[in-house]
């Protein structure tokens, strides 16, 4: 009995040990993260006045502005389209391209280590440093070298209105692969080790040995990107703001960047920020059903590891 | 064992994210070594850049000697100013978070919530000050004398002033004055040809004046790129701007706006009120706009301003430099490499590394912001003597048909701003920092402001001869230009202005349904015509009355 509630007394310390530490940061979430969401959501059924000191409800007000506006405004179509583009290069071909570096570099071939260091630089650097070296190197370099080397000029690929796009690409492509990869191939090396050698012992080729055991060993870890490059497809600004601020030709802008510049625009208006929050809701309940599809899709025609 | 891991673990995960809280920290005084406890506190908050604090330090540190003696509070004498320099005194960031921030005294670098903070109570009122003479600085006029007229509606509201601007600021074009003598680049007397020699007499300039600092010149649109053609056949690159920052454009040409319309027709653009002498309906055969005479534009019919002369003037200008890629190098213009700074000191070092540049687009305050390039070339023993001597001025700019030609220069302020005090202030302290702010508005002070920045202030006000020959050569042709200028601020206090005070941003003013900036699209071939077309067919009379029309 004694032995008893004095386990009880210590569990009862243990708890409130427990709830005292993570009591701040607990509060710390519900005021920083829950309240400042369920806030952005409130604000999209709310109407100010021209000065921002009154507001009323109105539920679909800023709703049938934002859906007036997909009809009339070819710039929010665009940018649309954009993400939907942009969205098919970082998750399909972003990780494909991942994978495969990733079973190179797990397989330690020839250079894979140079290939890790390049391809982990982004990650580890300020992407505003990334972004003016890049630039830097697209429009002042490469032309520079070609008019050296070659006596032909061009125009830098960052200003040319014809590169530009091909160059965006492959910066945002360079620069995911990062994490990506470090998680790829820490994947890759808790596979069993048992398990590659026999199937290398059967006569299982690289290709054959990658699809038929590491891909689904690593199906989870793949399945967790396409999910989370899905959940960012109309938030993603393609680092358009850190190349251009807000004066982007609206050729390439993308939802997440028409966000954000409407955003800065409002300048601190609170009139202004409702019609931005409904676009924002819109996009969450367009986006969350298209995780949920993806994710069940994931599961199940993903490969089983049996 | 394994509960003390547990606790550990606890302790770890916990403090992880309690040290998120320090950011809050991250708000409130600076400096705190240097504060002087026995003193009374006044805060400040400024926004880190642009013009820098150099100027109200210094005003500071000779108000703090005046009052040295003064007794606010109990068991303190005199007063210190506690400034606080941070980019988070942007205009957004005050007018949303100033009962966060409770500094005594703010200066944003914009403050385009002017008229809604003063409404919530948030700024103190300083009608007293603003309207008491200033005798006890030897002036017999009032800050709100002194302030230009253009201002007055947007900042009196009511008959009450809440705050003052403390700048203000212009897209300009600059040019090397010393590269066009070297190279014949001025007009000649006939307005024609260009001189022959550095001693001939110049063209009266845009304005028609002889002896002003527009002489030589280009007197209109044809003759500046006439200019620019003189200026490639001897190997000068003629423009620069910051590829980067397209919006700075976007700026220069509500500059070319602002010169074409003159001050009636920009009161008009943001009044939305009145009778305009230059409504375009259509186009002749030979592109050239055909303008209504005398049309009456109401609130209702504000949209009508859109299709002022003044703004497809301003198109036309920049459509022409953007086609002729001979006119500047692209890759600069163009591409995301080339900032402001980089722009800056890409055209200083220009003529020195005889790689000639002839004119840089920029904000007014540019040269100031170019002290970083400035510097390194003066620590270049081969250029420092160069630079000494440099005469970099200020190009008034070119009047878009020959029929302006002698109409004053116009510039477009674009600095919305606001300096004010926090009305929840003190009450001890209310006195002295609506006097220290009255103090920052003398002329003496603002002579000062102009000397340490390199910039003007939109107030009457004069600098006098030998402080102006302390001035680089490029402020002292902005102070020039600011006396021989009109300057119009776009911020008006009607009720359309009130509601979308946007409509004076590049944003509003160039929008289409594209919602791109015109250079963006001159460069993948759209003309003139067609963009100020879609400046029209966006703001028609069912969007104008919708969206942006108030009684």
């Amino acid at each position: 009995m004694e032995k008893s509630s004095f386990i009880k007394a210590q569990n009862k310390k243990d708890g409130m040990f427990f709830a005292l530490m993570v009591a701040v940061p607990t509060i710390q979430f519900f005021f920083f993260y829950v309240g400042v969401n369920l806030n952005s959501i409130l604000l999209a059924f709310k109407i100010y006045n021209d000065e921002g000191t009154e507001f009323r409800v109105n539920v679909l007000e800023n709703f049938r502005k934002v859906f007036s506006d997909l009809v009339n405004y070819p710039m929010l179509k665009n940018a649309i389209t954009n993400s939907l583009i942009v969205a098919f290069w970082t998750i399909l071909i972003g990780i494909s391209l991942a994978l495969i570096f990733s079973l190179y570099i797990n397989r330690k071939f020839f250079g894979s280590q140079v290939f890790k260091v390049i391809l982990f630089l982004p990650s580890i650097l300020s992407a505003i440093i990334i972004v003016k070296v890049f630039t830097r190197f697209v429009d002042g370099a490469i032309p520079e070298m070609l008019e050296i080397l070659f006596n032909v000029k061009i125009k830098g690929l960052m200003a040319n209105p014809k590169t530009v796009w091909g160059t965006l690409v492959f910066f945002n492509l360079w620069i995911s692969f990062g994490t990506p990869i470090l998680l790829y191939v820490g994947a890759m090396s808790s596979i069993s080790t048992s398990v590659l050698e026999a199937s290398r012992i059967d006569g299982a080729s690289f290709l054959q040995e990658s699809w038929f055991i590491t891909l689904p060993l690593i199906w989870p870890t793949i399945s967790t990107f396409v999910i989370v490059g899905v959940a960012g497809v109309l938030t993603n600004q393609f680092n358009l703001y850190s190349f251009f601020g807000d004066a982007a030709d609206y050729r390439l802008a993308t939802m997440g960047y028409w966000l954000y510049c409407r955003t800065i625009e409002a300048g601190g208006q609170v009139s202004k920020y409702p019609y931005i929050a409904a676009v924002g809701l819109l996009c969450t309940l367009v986006t969350l059903p298209a995780v949920l599809l993806v994710r069940g899709l994931m599961q199940k025609i993903g490969p089983k590891t049996e | 064992m394994r509960k003390t891991n547990k606790k550990i673990l606890a302790l770890v995960l916990s403090a992880a994210c309690f040290i998120n809280c320090f950011g809050l920290l991250g708000c409130g005084r600076r400096n705190q070594d240097s504060t002087d406890y026995t003193k009374t506190q006044i805060t400040v908050g400024i926004y880190e850049g642009g013009y820098g604090s150099e100027w109200l330090r210094e005003a500071a540190a000779i108000f703090e000697e005046k009052y040295k003696d003064v007794e606010l509070e109990d068991g303190k004498k005199g007063i210190q100013f506690d400034i606080d320099e941070s980019k988070n005194y942007g205009g957004s960031n005050v007018a949303t978070s100033l009962n966060v921030m409770k500094r005594d005294m703010y200066f944003p670098n914009s403050l385009s919530a002017y008229h809604t903070l003063a409404k919530s109570g948030a700024m103190l009122e300083i009608t007293d000050i603003v309207n008491e003479k200033l005798t006890k600085y030897n002036e017999n006029t009032s800050i709100l004398d002194k302030l230009n007229d253009s201002h007055k509606e947007w900042y009196v509201i009511e008959n009450k002033v809440y705050g003052l601007p403390q700048y203000e600021c212009a897209y300009v074009m600059s040019y090397d004055v010393d590269l066009f003598y070297d190279n014949l680049l001025f007009y000649a007397e006939d307005g024609i040809n260009f001189i022959k020699n550095k001693d001939d007499v110049k063209s009266n300039g845009p304005d028609g004046i002889k002896g002003t600092m527009d002489d030589g010149l280009p007197a209109t649109y044809d003759d500046f790129f006439k200019l620019c053609d003189r200026m490639k056949n001897k190997d000068i690159t003629p423009i620069l701007w910051p590829g980067a920052l397209q919006g700075y454009i976007n700026y220069f040409m509500q500059t070319l706006f602002a010169d074409y319309e003159g001050i009636d027709g920009c009161d008009l653009h943001f009044s939305f009120n009145g009778n305009s002498d230059s409504i375009v309906t259509g186009f002749d055969s030979s592109g050239k706009p055909i303008i209504a005479k005398s049309t009456a534009v109401t609130p209702e019919t504000g949209n009508l301003v859109f299709k002022q002369a003044g703004l497809y003037y301003a198109l036309k200008f920049m459509k022409t430099i953007v086609e002729h890629e001979e006119y500047y190098n692209y890759t600069d213009c163009f591409g995301a490499d080339l900032n402001h700074l980089g722009g800056q000191e890409k055209y200083l070092y220009s003529s020195l590394l005889n790689k000639p540049i002839g004119m840089y687009i920029d904000g007014s305050y540019w040269y100031n912001e170019a002290k970083g390039a400035i510097e390194s070339i003066m620590e270049d023993p081969a250029y420092a003597e160069i630079q000494k001597n440099r005469r970099i001025s200020i190009m008034p700019l070119p009047k878009a048909t020959a029929d302006k030609v002698g109409e004053k220069h116009t510039l477009y302020d674009v600095a919305c701003n606001a300096c004010f005090i926090w009305s929840g202030i003190a009450d001890f302290k209310k006195d002295i920092a609506k006097e220290f702010m009255q103090y920052l508005f003398s002329n003496d002070r603002l002579a000062n402001y102009t000397k340490i920045t390199l910039s003007t202030v939109p107030y009457k006000y004069t600098i006098s001869d030998e402080l102006l020959a302390e001035l680089p050569y490029y402020g002292q042709a902005l102070y020039k230009f600011h006396q021989e200028s009109a300057n119009f601020f776009p911020m008006k206090r009607n009720n359309i202005m009130i509601a979308t005070p946007g409509l004076a941003d590049t944003s509003c003013f160039f929008q289409t349904m594209s919602e791109n900036a015109p250079t963006n699209d001159f460069k993948n071939g759209v003309s003139a015509e067609e963009f100020f077309g879609w400046i029209s067919d966006f703001y028609t009379d069912d969007v104008w009355k919708k969206n942006y029309y108030r009684e």
